[in-house]
């Protein structure tokens, strides 16, 4: 019993300091080395100013640049520091009022677009709150807007917005997206109007 | 290719790497657990060596069942105590940029509870409760520790099934070193470095604020994320850094890392099958278990993503949209079907990192999700703990089926005899007590159901789930229930034990016996432990026994939920 | 007592009812937890029925009234089947009893050698009594003077009468049974009130009945289920009250009662008593249920050759003479050499020779040479020639010592019969080694195809016998024995056992000798034969009251048998469980939510007639089982693989799918007859 004790401080004292101390330090240090940029938070900077995170998605509420989804991380949504999906059950009266609030917006801000023209995604809560990502259908119906609102063509917009589409990895791997944020970002880049 | 082919063709390129890459891994985790020479002893023999020196441990002891589970619960108080004082008292260790205080009690007892029994339940949200040093210090580390006490006792109750007329069930210090160094260790390495690579953060930088393009401030947590999320997969352990766990974009950023997440929380339950046919000289038999698993799994697999892809008819009958899949909760990068892949993995093995959120699930998604673990996590499990569960499972099916071709049971030779069928029921009582005893405690306490997040059905389904994650070390949530008041983490934390040590000793007590015994050579006579019919059995016993005692409790959640959520209109909306 | 048929008479069926009702005593209900939950589960529902009607409350009243009916049923049908099995073995322990009326007995004197008359029941281990023609034998023992004939009808149930001589195999007398001829003396070997025949009252009477491990196993699993159940049902209550929704207690107890294991619960002790009657329905007696089951888990048979696999003895069945020698002269000389050998093999050739039409007259004076184990010849010296006969190697030594030669087909012809499994018998006329005699061992018919039964039970035959190896191969091709032990000794025996349990394997034999002895004790199933001495009778854990070395195959499939029975209804009644949650969970949530109709697979017509129909299939089940567990699952040999193949299938499958029939029949039955 007390050599338990004894062995058992000993290797957990040792334990803590490779696997708590000594590990992380190489994953990080080979990190640095190897991925700086990811490994460091892959921050987007116009200037010297960081603009946001290619992985964490914002908040777009003007009528000029696509929108992301609902997001439920804080009150105004992601949140750095609130990531949460909403957890909202799929009988819960909250959920279609909630989407049905998205569904509105969209088609207030979007007089072209139906009710049958807006992808599922577009209208529910992300699983992070920080999702940085829509799908191709999701920015589409948003072109007219975009492009009415920046005053330029729409194929423009939308040979912009297929610039941006980023394939399954391998051809297999994930689905067809599009980062809200790089697509914004392209977008003040080519048409600077501010 | 249609989106059926292609969800067949995903699920069969999924095993097949899992196989590909567990098989050799299952050899090598047989040659270290036996002591023998690996590639990795070139650098790692010398420090193993010198922790056996200073922890004065002799690497060839053998110890009795008894003092192996002893030795268990003195390394897991130990364990306990030093997490719960770091969580406490964050606040005077170094390494906490944002100067987070310590936690309360109920909170860091639940969590040094639930990081010890590899459970991974979290009650807090990482990126505004845990300090740097607390998230790498203690919990990464129990995240090793507790899947190496898993593995560890996995391989000692196996040695109690393959060795005759011995004792000894090897030494606990000695597994859990070589479990951590030469298994977790290395693959936690090349996993978080493959990690970095996709864009999970490692650092230890304050968290940066940023001006997004329309002029708010945003703050982004940072931390050394990946060589957590490594770990917290491949020890199935499932404790996310961030509140949003794997569907978090500095967690789980791509749909490559997506897919080796999966993987990697399979990987070593997996291997240790196969390292328990070569233990156990039949290799027929680990592929016996391995295909009961994958049928188990793929089913739970395809019925979860069934019911996400019919999704909510709500959405097309209430709101007017074109499509009724679940995107809610779930990440646009993983896609429906991924997501709720990773939703099946994460719950058949008990890992309980989640990449969306449980509680959107529809309610039959949700259900199959819940009945993963329902079924005492033996879909590959947890490191150690899916197999030794699965023996257990093995044991019950082979007394029955020895009672149906009238022998005395005998598994490996071995007879099964009452003492060891005393010692197996204790799991299986004691794992449905605590789950529906605490069930019916917190659905009568205002301090219990006071906590749900969800109306109707939903609501129970939230503490249905709560228990039997805990209680079978699964640790994901329908994150709808708050889970953070003294109730919840008391309770909770009575699940994670129970689940836990009431598997792991019995199965210990179980090894003890069965190593007296003398081996039985197979004859015509014995029951094949191999093949289809033993499969089916094996799974029929796993399907009977897990989940006939819960169907009352099913039927007034999930069940009760899909038929309200199919009724008709839940509210109306002016859609269409 | 032998041949009692399965014929189950009303009058044991009416006092197995009377029995079903004292059993209903708690202390006694107790035994069998899982009835006992269902008696409380009776007991709760009857008091919640006669609230019901104090408060005018008709449909509830007239609800609980039928279920606590139903369930009072069930306890009553389990009480059934136990009491009828016993009432078989009771029935069986009355007729033995007749025979233990209470005997005078000729107690011997130790020193003066007189005899005083006692009770039978004062006789104490190591007296010793006289007994003569006419009387009966008051206590078990061995006859240490004398021979007599007995007639041990009176448990055998064999009315020929058998000889029971001091010393050798056949010493052993049992209380009970009457001496016909002769006198006798016999020392008692068992203690008052522990004679075979109490033992055996004890026995069938299931007295002393006790659990077996693989039983005691099973209860625990039943236990589990059960305790698991309670905790499922019960929690129900809680859990439908958080949602608004009322479960009547009524309704959480029909429940319970339908989903815990009541079926095999029920059956449990019936099946094992029932087990071992069937074994005494064989003549067989065993001294436990343990000694059954292990019958059931043998690996291994070890049969002696002869009086198992052959008929007792060999015969002659040719003569084979050497070169230059004709048939007459070896068969006259072969006659001449055994006209004095009593011995069956003697005989054999004797007999022989007269179906060859030869026959001799034995010169006067001649000198019978006996048999001896030194010579091993023997034969005959008449006053002028010598006949001798013996095996090969002690006839050549003889016909060599009188300057005799050896011609080679001799030697060729005895390696032939050793091949053909026979045994050659060399014969010589002075100094001329005429020819051989062929004795033929017989191999008993049909044993091939018993030996082929019991290889497809996966069991492995070795045969023992002392013959060389060559006859030995020849035998056991013969008879189809898996595996022989040759030239064994009898200590032989005892190490080929120990050595297969050291494998692990679990070894049966039979045997009847006092140098059988130690092997019938370590054998797992040691059958003794009831004309074997007593300490054989005493070393083996089952004694065959016929005598038959064959049966202990028999044992073996009863064995399986049993452990099979219970098996296969513990998967019964868990299958079971499946059509009984569709019909009473949507049962008990079709009025609050009304679309529960959608798991209504059966389509039953109301809440209550559904779980009253499930309740009633679930006592019905159990008296429509009893007959299975008295007799037993029809048993096929077959592999491991295929016999659970079979049994998955009729009784798991079967489990799954036979309830959902019967509860809708008894639901449209109980709905057309409107009691509901």
């Amino acid at each position: 019993m007390i050599k338990s004790i004894y062995r058992c401080i000993f290797l957990t004292l040792i334990l803590f300091v490779l696997l708590g101390g000594i590990y992380p330090l190489i994953v990080t240090s080979v990190g640095k080395i190897f991925f700086p940029l990811q490994s460091n938070g892959g921050v987007e900077y116009i200037g010297s100013q960081a603009v946001g995170a290619n992985l964490i998605g914002q908040n777009f509420s003007s009528t000029k640049y696509f929108h992301g989804r609902p997001s439920f991380a804080g009150t105004l949504g992601y949140d750095g520091l609130s990531s949460t999906p909403s957890n909202l059950a799929s009988t819960n009266p909250k959920l279609f009022t909630d989407i049905n609030m998205h569904i509105i917006k969209i088609l207030k801000g979007n007089p072209t677009v139906k009710r049958t023209d807006i992808p599922v995604e577009l209208v529910t809560y992300s699983g992070s709150g920080l999702d940085p990502h829509i799908s191709l259908q999701s920015a589409l119906i948003q072109i007219p807007r975009v492009a009415k609102s920046r005053n330029i063509r729409e194929d423009k917009v939308t040979k912009l917005v297929h610039s941006s589409l980023e394939k399954p990895i391998f051809g297999f791997f994930g689905v067809d997206i599009i980062n809200v944020l790089f697509l914004n970002l392209k977008l003040d880049n080519e048409f600077n109007n501010n | 290719m249609n989106a059926h082919d292609f969800l067949f063709l995903f699920l069969f390129l999924f095993m097949f790497i899992l196989f590909i890459l567990s098989y050799p891994l299952g050899n090598f985790i047989f040659k270290v657990m036996n002591g023998e020479k690996t590639f990795l002893h070139y650098f790692l023999l010398p420090i193993e060596k010198r922790i056996y020196k200073i922890a004065k441990i002799d690497s060839d002891e053998s110890q009795s069942w008894q003092k192996y589970s002893l030795d268990i619960i003195i390394f897991s108080a130990f364990l306990f105590a030093l997490t719960f004082f770091i969580l406490k008292f964050q606040h005077i260790f170094p390494l906490n940029p944002q100067n987070f205080p310590g936690l309360p009690t109920d909170l860091a007892f639940n969590t040094a509870v639930s990081f010890l029994t590899n459970t991974n339940w979290q009650a807090y949200s990482g990126e505004t409760t845990m300090s740097y040093f607390s998230q790498m210090v203690a919990l990464s580390s129990n995240n090793f520790l507790s899947a190496a006490i898993g593995l560890a006792a996995c391989i000692a109750i196996i040695r109690g099934l393959v060795q005759e007329k011995s004792v000894g069930l090897g030494c606990f210090w000695v597994d859990l070193c070589r479990s951590t160094l030469y298994i977790l260790l290395p693959l936690s390495l090349i996993f978080a470095i493959f990690y970095i690579s996709q864009g999970i953060i490692q650092n230890f930088l304050a968290y940066i604020h940023v001006k997004t393009l329309e002029g708010v401030e945003q703050i982004l947590p940072q931390g050394p994320v990946a060589s957590q999320v490594a770990i917290k997969l491949l020890g199935v352990n499932g404790g996310g850094f961030f509140n949003a766990n794997a569907a978090h974009p500095y967690e789980n950023p791509t749909a490559l890392s997506h897919f080796f997440q999966m993987i990697s929380i399979f990987l070593i339950p997996s291997a240790l099958v196969f390292t328990f046919g070569k233990m156990a000289n039949y290799m027929k038999h680990a592929f016996a278990i391995w295909i009961s698993m994958t049928i188990l799994f793929l089913a739970s697999a395809i019925l979860v993503a069934y019911f996400e892809y019919q999704g909510n008819p709500n959405f097309i009958d209430t709101l007017g949209l074109s499509s009724s899949i679940n995107m809610e909760g779930k990440e646009a990068r993983f896609g429906i079907f991924s997501s709720s892949l990773f939703t099946s993995v994460t719950t058949a093995a008990s890992c309980g990192a989640v990449a969306n959120s449980h509680s959107s699930l529809t309610p039959l998604g949700g259900m199959f999700a819940l009945i993963n673990m329902l079924l005492n996590e033996v879909i590959f499990g947890g490191v150690g703990s899916g197999l030794y569960g699965m023996i257990l499972f093995i044991i019950l099916a082979v007394f029955i089926a020895g009672l149906m071709i009238g022998r005395t049971p005998e598994y490996l030779g071995k007879k099964i005899e009452e003492r060891d069928i005393k010692i197996a029921i204790i799991p299986v009582i004691s794992v449905s007590f605590v789950i529906l005893v605490l069930l019916a405690i917190s659905s009568m306490v205002q301090s219990g159901f006071s906590s749900i997040g969800n109306p109707g059905p939903h609501g129970f389904t939230e503490m249905l789930y709560a228990y039997t994650s805990s209680a079978q070390n699964n640790g994901s949530a329908f994150g709808s229930l708050n889970a953070n008041t003294p109730f919840w983490n008391y309770t909770t934390s009575i699940a994670m034990l129970a689940g836990r040590y009431l598997n792991l000793i019995p199965l210990l007590a179980i090894a003890g016996s069965l190593i007296q015994k003398k081996k039985k050579p197979i004859t015509e006579n014995s029951f094949k432990i191999d093949g289809f019919l033993f499969i089916s059995l094996l799974i029929g016993t796993i399907l009977i026994l897990g989940l006939l005692v819960y169907l009352p409790s099913l039927s007034l959640g999930p069940i009760m939920e899909y038929l309200q959520m199919t009724n008709g209109k839940i509210i109306e909306i002016g859609g269409k | 007592m032998g041949g009692n048929s399965l014929i189950i008479s009303n009058e044991l069926i009416l006092s197995a009812i009377k029995a079903s009702f004292t059993k209903m005593n708690p202390f006694k209900l107790i035994t069998n937890p899982v009835i006992f939950i269902v008696a409380l589960g009776a007991l709760i529902t009857t008091l919640i029925m006669i609230t019901h009607f104090f408060s005018q409350d008709n449909k509830e009243a007239l609800f609980s009234l039928q279920i606590s009916l139903w369930l009072w049923f069930t306890v009553l049908f389990a009480n059934f089947a136990e009491a009828i099995a016993e009432g078989r073995g009771k029935a069986q322990a009355e007729n033995l009893r007749q025979t233990r009326k209470d005997t005078q007995a000729k107690r011997l004197n130790k020193q003066s050698n007189e005899y005083e008359i006692v009770s039978a029941s004062t006789l104490l281990k190591g007296d010793k009594v006289v007994i003569v023609a006419g009387e009966i034998i008051p206590a078990d023992g061995t006859v240490i003077e004398g021979m007599a004939s007995i007639d041990e009808s009176a448990i055998t149930g064999e009315s020929a009468p058998v000889i029971r001589e001091s010393g050798g195999d056949r010493s052993a007398v049992t209380g009970g049974t009457t001496v016909l001829s002769d006198k006798i003396v016999v020392l008692v070997t068992a203690e008052p009130g522990k004679s075979f025949l109490d033992k055996m009252i004890a026995l069938v009477e299931g007295a002393e009945r006790k659990k077996t491990p693989n039983e005691i196993a099973l209860n625990i699993l039943l236990i589990a289920l059960t305790i698991v159940f309670l905790l499922s049902v019960f929690t129900l209550k809680p859990f439908a009250l958080f949602q608004n929704l009322n479960v009547s207690l009524v309704v959480l107890i029909a429940l319970l009662v339908c989903l815990i294991p009541t079926t095999i619960g029920g059956l449990l002790s019936a099946i094992g008593i029932a087990g071992m009657d069937r074994v005494l329905q064989r003549n067989v007696l065993a001294m436990s249920g343990r000694a059954v089951e292990a019958a059931g888990d043998v690996d291994v048979l070890l049969l002696d050759k002869t009086g198992t696999i052959t008929v007792g003895n060999r015969m002659a069945s040719e003569f084979i003479p050497a070169e230059g020698v004709t048939v007459e002269e070896l068969a006259r000389a072969s006659l001449i050499a055994s006209s004095f050998d009593d011995t069956p093999e003697g005989r054999s050739i004797v007999k022989l020779a007269n179906e060859l039409h030869f026959h001799y007259l034995i010169p006067k004076n001649s000198i019978a040479i006996p048999f001896t184990a030194e010579t091993r010849m023997s034969g005959i010296d008449t006053t002028t020639e010598t006949f001798r006969k013996g095996s090969l190697e002690a006839i050549i030594g003889w016909v060599r010592s009188l300057g005799g030669q050896v011609p080679k087909c001799v030697q060729e012809n005895v390696i032939k019969i050793s091949k053909l499994g026979g045994t050659p018998l060399a014969v010589a006329k002075g100094a001329q080694l005429l020819g051989v005699i062929y004795l033929k061992d017989i191999v008993k018919p049909g044993i091939s195809a018993r030996f082929m039964r019991i290889r497809a039970m996966g069991i492995r035959t070795v045969m023992i016998t002392g013959d060389n190896k060559l006859t030995a191969t020849a035998i056991a091709a013969e008879a189809g024995v898996d595996d022989f032990l040759s030239e064994a000794k009898p200590e032989d025996k005892l190490l080929l056992i120990k050595s297969l349990k050291k494998e692990g394997r679990m070894v049966a034999m039979s045997g009847d000798g006092t140098n059988d002895a130690p092997a019938l004790a370590q054998a797992d199933v040691g059958l003794s034969m009831n004309t074997g001495t007593q300490a054989a009778r005493e070393a083996g854990n089952m004694i065959d009251l016929d005598s038959d070395p064959t049966k202990v195959i028999e044992i073996v499939e009863i064995g399986k048998q049993l452990l099979i029975t219970r098996g296969a209804l513990t998967t019964f009644s868990i299958a079971n469980d499946v059509a009984k949650y569709f019909a009473i969970i949507p049962a008990i949530f079709i009025e609050s939510v009304p679309r529960f109709e959608i798991f209504n697979i059966m389509h039953l017509e109301t809440p209550y007639s559904a779980i009253l129909s499930a309740t009633i299939f679930n006592a019905l089940i159990i008296i429509i089982l009893v007959p299975l567990a008295l007799r037993g699952v029809k048993y096929k040999p077959r592999n491991a693989s295929s016999l659970l193949r079979y049994n998955l299938l009729v009784f798991g499958l079967g489990g799954i799918i036979l309830p959902f029939i019967g509860i809708k029949i008894v639901d449209v039955i109980i709905n057309s007859l409107n009691i509901i």
